[in-house]
């Protein structure tokens, strides 16, 4: 008696199939199980071709041709319509070759699990012991997760029947009714994916999803290994082609949304959102920008498709059986695609990790054959890793070298503890700078908050600034910046900040890391990293809150490595890519951009880049190098050169400025408190960090110079010179020994840290290499003595990081001047601000050597007056006065500061204030010796009492910076000094004005002062009418008014914001030219 | 010897020797040089500021209202060769004002009057000039003599009176005078031959905003032959003098401003031992450490061996020159007092001419101060004791002028009265180091009720001796430096 099985169609979705296609047929018709029918479903044009190919193989088989290009899902649907009696479907690629025995395989299992979709095993098409897959799994948001390691062997390790999450396409078993039920497959899925989404609703619906390893099917994978087109139906291609990992992302994120009930979707959604935000980082951080659009795709496509999803949920709803708690049971638990970038990071590399496209099993199996054949590849055998013997011929490590003996891996020699170390850098990092990651930052020296999103842009575009009493000078582009920055974060200013400020640190580590990467080792690269970390430049810069060495600190390595290959010395050459790019200009052309945006921050770096350009040419010259002399300082000059002209509108402000232009790099300190050269040698320059152990990691630097050889000792050479440069501007600068010119010491001296980081990075280099096969002496004594240097010279920067914030004060001089933010009964008034300008909260104009002074509104400052323009303007009779009243020239400084609205005079002597005996004193920045004292010897200045940490006055002679009265100013005083006369009687009128907005209100009959220079740029209006102004002190003006509401308002020609909206139309065609030109250049050759 | 794979044609060992030169190189040469903060720099109490200065301000205090027991006026002398607008204002320690306008001709003296002020005592006087070389001094008396002495150019927190006398009926008064916006706590106290006094009741004296007060010493330091006064204030700044009134066999009546920081040098440069009188030079050490010093004392005919000692932080050594054998009686002497080991002395010398027979017969006064006499514009001013609508006492005038050269080299000097129709020397020549110039007689005659402006090629303690008075150093003027437009 014959035995009665059910009936299972094999339905085959075909379009264009390639030569595989009669194997697939072949194994079909092949098959041992009786009650098997055969349905091709051929999608495209040549169907006469493929039924021919399927009458010749298989003439018992169905053939429909499907007219229009539709999807995998949508063409294996039409077997719904045409199918009747079968129990199941086995639902087939046209790539696949299934055993004889697979389908009854299949069905057997089906029975005896009770399951409604069974998956057999698949293996390598080519070679049959590799295993493809054994069923799969998912995370929670639907990244697919294989069960089986890349390339594994199959030795029947995965045999056992089990329950899997996903079956994979390619071949699979579904019980018919249940297909039926379910409504087959997605049809909005056109590719990838849809087996997730199948298996998924099958498990809600209460199905069982199980793997059947004895049936095992050989997949080609056509179409992810490219060897044949993806159809993607009527899928616009738009202006990037739709990639495969685009599909899987969008197909996931689908069934996501489908697939879970409301509240799962309440966590598991947002979590989602930020893994896809850190994965865009990632991919930007590592260019790949198809995967950071594949992943931003998905959700901008499935946003467009919540009706569609919200109507398939409805029809899920429907069929639940089963919780989301039941069905998330074979879901693997926290996020499978971010651990596998970490297990890849650990074991391959950045490079490695950032290599993976994709999520999908399919596309990251080519790149990850790719990444394994490397590893053990005829290129990785000259590697400089150090545990390539630990590698076999897929890259992974056996421990034992190819002779069977055990390998002894040297320290930081394997990518994991690289990556170990740098972890534990990190963690230092951010244990120093715990207390600074939350909350608001002190207000101490350029650390000001940042005014509001808005507010920057408009501050970047506007023809007026309010710094001193107005000045019509462009602002510092470092705005354009911080604007894009807060941007990009959705205006979270204070998140902006931090990212802006300490993400300066890392950023520094790893632009060291890709400085001289062409001469060293990984290893040695990580050295580096760690030296640089460990100096103590940064954490001195941010324990005294200046901001402009932070930015150097970050960015001067990425200037020096790119001034390294616009000049092309050896080993530096041009990157490959486009002819415009890696030509001179596109060289010139980034070394600009990267000098132009440090200098909006920094702009003494564009000094010091010249300088040290000059030293790296003289230390070539020093140890006898003289081929390619000059090529550095060319290559400087240009990148000087096109970062000025990025940035031109400030430029030109700037030197506008005439001989003040020159305090745009810095404003002198006093001699007396400046660094010595001690400790500008061992960078301590802050709070922190100062012990001379720090010196052991200056000395061990120089162990390039001593065992170096070729190449790296002439870079040692070059650095070193460098640093000796960079130490001696800033000592001499610091000392006022060269006028005017005295750039803050924490910018000055990033060139001397980059040189010292990467010559202990040479040293380490040179003992591996130029030290290889010598005899032991000497060099091996200094090379173990310097590393022993190094590991002690970092401790002074691991132990200052248990403070927590690496010196800078808990609180700055926010909370004294509280009052400040308070609201004024006086009108506008504005703040002098006296001291040192390394103590002052806001940036400022010299008065003399450690003198500094800044005119703010009545508000604490923000960053709008910390990166002021170089010339005071007319703000300079402020400090013309208050020099008279240091020589004892006058006795009423504060008539003298009245037509500036200066009501309060703030004179702060520290970095942040500090009471005696309450803990660590602030940095010390006193003033001159005398200055209170004559503040105090003004007849019209009465000093607060209370305040601490601060000397507050308040100017007895004040008036508002608008102000009425009935009498107007006499002739004489509409230039010079004011007289006693002419500051009485005033009483405040008009709101504030700022860049965005008029000054505004009612005014009597009488005369309408206004402080706002220049005063030809404002006019006054009242109840709409013109009134014409004339001058007042000689750069403000009086305007004779009659009763009415008054507006007085910016009324210029918008010559600066055209100037800087051609300025970012510039950096906007730069950047596009540069990362369009590296995309196409990046696209495999045809 | 280094491996062949080490040796190349670069040329590393010049790098290295450039390398440790500079880094040893630049620390030897920055490793000797101090980097201590520079003081404040310090100047004279009464500094008449510099002709092109935008404004400058003087401030008095030290007399009373008309009614009070020590009357004087203000006494205004530009130095200046064009007229000088001056704002005047006074306020008595009950709280009452006066305002004036006075405008100072050029080259010209004036003794302006505020105007009564309407009630109370003492009296605190400002003097806002519009502009610089204006110097202002004043003048006190009462049926016990009279005085005079420069007014004060600046406010400080700190103010150091030498001596003072509080023996049997002497009246020592102390005036404290807040001429700043800003409110002003004092503190007193007194260093007196058996020990330092706070007396509570002058702890915690506050002074608003332009307000007098003034306090009785006598009252809580009884029958002290000297005492030393410091007034501190705790915040603030403020001026203060001291009003001397000797009761006794040799009346007198004394105004002395006060210093307001210890020097390590001051001058004397002329002094007279009295005939049947005493003399004493108050060496006053206000600082935590002992100063050592040394009093020079120089006859016209040479010097004589110097007296020294030391004086311990916070005591008076008061040296009783008439009690001193070396020193001739009757004959002029010159006394140079430095100082040394800690932040300076201040120095005042008191004398009693019990036999005089005109003027008052005792009187105290602080001597030239170091940063007086070596300013370095040169410039002294020397005020007339008043008009001659206004004088202290009928017959009030210069009696003697005296030129003390405190350097160590010869200077020259000029002595001039400038006047409107043009300048008039009075005195010139050359002075040797140590050595000083009296003039006296017609020369100075000639001068009348006119300012006196020295101009010397080095440092120069100069004083005025006021006549009528009992003798040397009964009614002594010190001479004002005047700023330049570069100090």
């Amino acid at each position: 008696m014959e035995a009665q099985v059910p009936a299972v169609v094999a339905v085959v979705v075909t379009a264009d199939p390639g030569p595989w296609f009669e194997d697939t047929l072949c194994s079909l018709a092949a098959q041992d199980y009786g009650e098997l029918s055969v349905l091709v479903l051929a999608v495209g044009d040549d169907h006469e071709e493929v039924t021919g190919r399927v009458g010749r193989v298989l003439p018992d088989a169905f053939v429909r041709h499907l007219a229009d290009r539709r999807g995998y899902a949508a063409a294996t649907n039409e077997a719904l319509g045409m199918v009747e009696g079968a129990a199941f479907y086995l639902l087939c690629h046209d790539d696949v070759a299934l055993d004889p025995d697979a389908v009854h395989l299949l069905v057997e299992e089906a029975f005896r699990s009770n399951a409604g979709v069974v998956s057999p095993k698949f293996v390598n098409w080519d070679d049959p012991t590799v295993l493809l897959h054994v069923g799969m799994s998912c995370d929670k948001t639907g990244a697919v997760v294989d069960r089986i390691l890349e390339g594994e062997v199959d030795h029947g390790q995965h045999d056992a029947v089990r329950d899997v999450f996903v079956a994979p396409g390619g071949c699979v078993l579904v019980r018919a009714d249940l297909f039926a039920e379910l409504g087959g497959f997605d049809p909005g899925i056109v590719a990838m994916g849809e087996d997730l989404d199948f298996c998924w609703r099958s498990q809600v619906a209460g199905s069982r999803v199980v793997v059947a390893p004895a049936a095992r099917v050989r997949h080609r994978e056509a179409v992810a290994s490219g060897l044949e087109p993806l159809a993607v139906g009527a899928e616009p291609e738009g202006r990037h082609p739709v990639t495969l990992q685009a599909l899987q992302r969008r197909h996931e994120l689908r069934a996501v949304l489908k697939c879970f009930t409301w509240f799962p979707l309440l966590w598991v959604l947002p979590e989602a959102a930020l893994l896809a935000l850190g994965e865009i980082a990632v991919a930007l951080l590592a260019r790949d920008g198809e995967r950071a659009r594949a992943v931003a795709g998905a959700w901008r496509w499935n946003a467009r498709r919540i009706g569609e999803i919200r109507a398939l949920r409805r029809t899920l709803a429907g069929h639940r059986l089963l919780s989301d708690a039941e069905v998330r049971r074979l879901q693997v638990r926290g996020s499978a695609r971010l651990s596998r970038y970490l297990s890849r990071l650990s074991h391959q590399g950045l490079d490695a990790a950032n290599a993976v496209r994709s999520g999908h099993r399919h596309p990251e199996r080519t790149e990850n054959a790719e990444v394994a054949v490397l590893t053990g590849s005829v290129g990785t055998a000259f590697s400089e890793d150090a545990d390539f013997d630990q590698l076999d011929d897929l890259g992974r490590r056996a421990g034992r070298d190819r002779f069977g003996r055990r390998v002894r891996t040297p320290v930081l020699g394997s990518g994991r503890q690289r990556i170990v170390a740098v972890l534990l850098a990190l963690a230092v990092v951010t244990l120093g700078t715990r207390e600074l990651l939350f909350g608001s930052l002190p207000l101490v020296g350029q650390l000001a908050p940042l005014p509001s999103w808005s507010a920057t842009w408009h501050h970047f575009f506007s023809g007026w600034q309010s710094a001193g009493v107005g000045t019509t000078a462009p602002a510092s582009p470092a705005f354009g910046l911080v604007g894009l920055t807060s941007t990009v974060l959705l205006g979270a200013m204070p998140v902006a900040q931090r990212i802006l400020i300490l993400g300066c640190i890392p950023l520094g580590a790893w632009g060291l890391s890709r400085f001289l990467r062409p001469l060293v080792s990984p290893r040695a690269r990580m050295v580096g990293a760690l030296c640089y970390l460990g100096l103590p430049l940064a954490y001195g810069a941010l324990g005294t809150g200046r901001w402009d060495g932070l930015v150097a600190y970050a960015l001067f390595p990425f200037i020096a490595a790119r001034l390294a290959r616009t000049a092309g010395v050896t080993p530096f050459a041009a990157e490959p890519g486009p002819r415009w790019r890696s030509g001179q200009t596109g060289q010139v052309a980034i070394l600009g951009a990267l000098i132009a945006a440090t200098a909006g921050f920094a702009p003494a770096v564009v000094p010091i880049v010249l300088v040290t350009a000059v030293a790296w040419e003289v230390g070539a010259l020093v140890v006898g190098v003289r081929q390619d002399a000059g090529r550095v300082v060319v290559a400087a000059l240009k990148g000087v050169g096109a970062a000025l002209v990025l940035v031109a509108p400030w430029v030109i402000g700037t030197v506008w400025a005439g001989k003040a232009s020159v305090g745009i790099f810095g404003l002198p300190i006093s001699a007396a408190t400046a660094p010595g050269w001690g400790e500008v040698v061992r960078f301590a320059i802050g709070p922190a960090a100062r012990s001379p152990l720090v010196w052991l990691l200056v000395v061990s630097a120089a162990l390039p110079l001593l065992i170096g050889r070729g190449v790296r000792l002439v870079w040692a050479a070059r650095l070193w010179a460098g640093a000796l440069a960079s130490w001696g501007l800033a000592l001499v600068t610091s000392r006022g020994d060269l006028g005017s010119f005295t750039p803050s010491e924490s910018v000055v001296l990033a060139p001397a840290a980059l040189a010292v980081a990467a010559c202990v990075w040479l040293g380490i280099s040179a003992s591996e290499r130029d030290l290889a096969g010598s005899e032991f002496g000497w060099r091996q004594v200094a090379s173990f003595v310097a590393l022993v240097f190094v590991v002690v010279g970092v401790l002074p920067v691991v132990a200052a990081a248990v403070g927590g914030r690496w010196g800078l004060p808990s609180q700055g001089v926010e909370q004294p001047l509280a009052f400040l933010d308070q609201p004024s009964t006086s009108g506008v008034t504005r703040v002098l601000w006296l001291g040192d300008p390394r103590a002052l909260p806001t940036g400022g104009w010299s008065v003399q050597e450690g003198l500094a002074y800044a005119l703010t509104p009545e508000e604490l400052p923000n960053t709008e007056q910390v990166l002021a323009p170089a010339g005071a303007g007319p703000a300079g009779l402020v400090g013309d006065a208050v020099r008279l009243a240091l020589s004892g020239g006058t006795v009423h400084l504060g008539r003298l500061l009245a037509p500036a609205g200066v009501r309060y005079i703030v004179v702060v002597d520290a970095l942040a204030p500090s009471l005696e005996g309450s803990g660590t004193p602030s940095v010390s920045a006193p003033p001159p010796a005398g200055l209170v004292s004559d503040l105090l010897a003004q007849g019209d200045l009465r000093a607060v009492p209370g305040e601490f940490g601060v000397q507050v006055f308040v100017n007895v002679d004040a008036m508002a910076v608008t102000a009425e009265r009935v009498a107007p100013l006499p002739v004489r005083s509409s230039s010079g000094a004011p007289g006693a006369a002419d500051v009485r009687g005033w009483q405040p009128v008009l709101s504030a004005l700022s860049a965005g907005s008029a000054a505004t209100g009612p005014v009597g009959s009488g005369t309408v002062y206004a402080g706002y220079a220049p005063s030809g740029s404002f006019s006054l209006s009242v109840d709409g009418r013109h009134v014409s102004g004339r001058a007042a002190f000689g750069w403000a003006a009086q305007y004779a008014v009659t009763k009415g509401q008054a507006s007085l308002a910016l009324s210029q020609f918008p010559l600066v914001p055209l100037a800087v909206t051609l300025e970012l139309a510039a950096w906007v065609a730069l950047a596009v030219t540069l990362v369009g030109r590296r995309r196409v250049a990046s696209a495999p050759e045809p | 010897m280094s491996r062949p794979e080490h040796r190349s044609r670069l040329h590393r060992w010049r790098m290295v020797a450039l390398v440790v030169a500079v880094l040893a190189g630049v620390g030897l040469a920055t490793a000797e040089e101090g980097s201590a903060p520079t003081p404040a720099p310090a100047a004279p109490t009464a500094l008449a500021a510099a002709p092109d200065a935008e404004s400058s301000a003087w401030y008095c205090t030290g007399s009373t209202t008309a009614s009070g027991p020590v009357p004087g006026f203000l006494v205004l002398t530009n130095t200046t060769p064009h007229p000088v607008t001056t704002d005047l204002s006074a306020v008595s320690d009950d709280g009452a004002e006066a305002h004036a306008a006075v405008a100072v001709p050029a080259h010209g003296v004036v003794t302006p009057s505020v105007g009564a002020v309407s009630s109370g005592g003492w009296e605190g006087r400002t003097v806002v000039v519009s502009g610089g070389g204006v110097a202002v001094s004043q003048v006190v008396q009462n049926s016990l003599g009279w005085s005079e002495a420069p007014c004060q150019s600046a406010t400080a927190a700190q103010w150091y009176f030498p001596g003072g006398s509080t023996v049997g009926s002497d009246q020592l008064t102390l005036s404290l005078y807040n001429p700043t916006p800003t409110p002003v706590v004092v503190d007193l106290s007194f260093v007196t031959p058996t020990g330092t006094l706070h007396p509570i009741n002058y702890q915690g004296i506050v002074l608003g905003p332009g307000q007098v007060a003034a306090e009785n010493v006598a009252s809580e330091v009884q029958d002290a032959s000297t005492v030393s006064t410091v007034v501190s204030a705790r915040t603030g700044r403020i001026v203060a003098a001291e009003v001397e009134q000797f009761t006794g066999s040799a009346p007198g009546l004394s105004l002395v401003p006060g210093a307001s920081t210890p020097q390590s040098s001051w001058a004397v440069p002329m002094a007279q031992e009295p005939p049947g009188g005493t003399s004493e030079i108050n060496v006053f050490n206000p600082g935590s450490s002992s100063e050592s010093v040394r009093v020079q004392l120089r006859l016209p005919s040479g010097p004589l061996a110097p007296l020294s000692t030391r004086v311990a932080p916070g005591s008076t050594w008061s040296l009783e020159t008439s009690a001193q054998t070396r020193i001739p009686k009757s004959e002029a002497y010159s006394a140079a007092v430095s100082a040394s080991g800690g932040a300076g002395v201040v120095v005042g010398r008191t004398v009693l001419w019990p036999g005089a027979t005109q003027g008052p017969k005792a009187g105290m006064a602080l001597a030239v101060d170091g940063l007086s006499s070596t300013w370095p514009a040169r410039r002294w001013v020397v005020p007339p004791p008043g008009t001659s609508g206004t004088l202290p006492v009928a017959g009030a005038a210069p009696g003697s002028l005296v030129l003390f050269n405190t350097s160590d080299t010869t200077e020259t000097y000029t002595a001039a009265a400038p006047t409107a129709s043009g300048v008039r020397t009075v005195a010139t020549g050359t002075l040797g180091a140590g050595t000083a110039a009296v003039v006296q007689g017609a020369p100075l005659a000639s001068v009348g009720l006119g300012q006196i402006v020295v101009q010397a090629s080095g440092p120069m303690a100069v004083s005025e001796d006021g006549a009528p008075s009992g003798g040397a150093g009964v009614v002594t003027m010190p001479a004002i430096a005047l700023a330049g437009p570069d100090d």
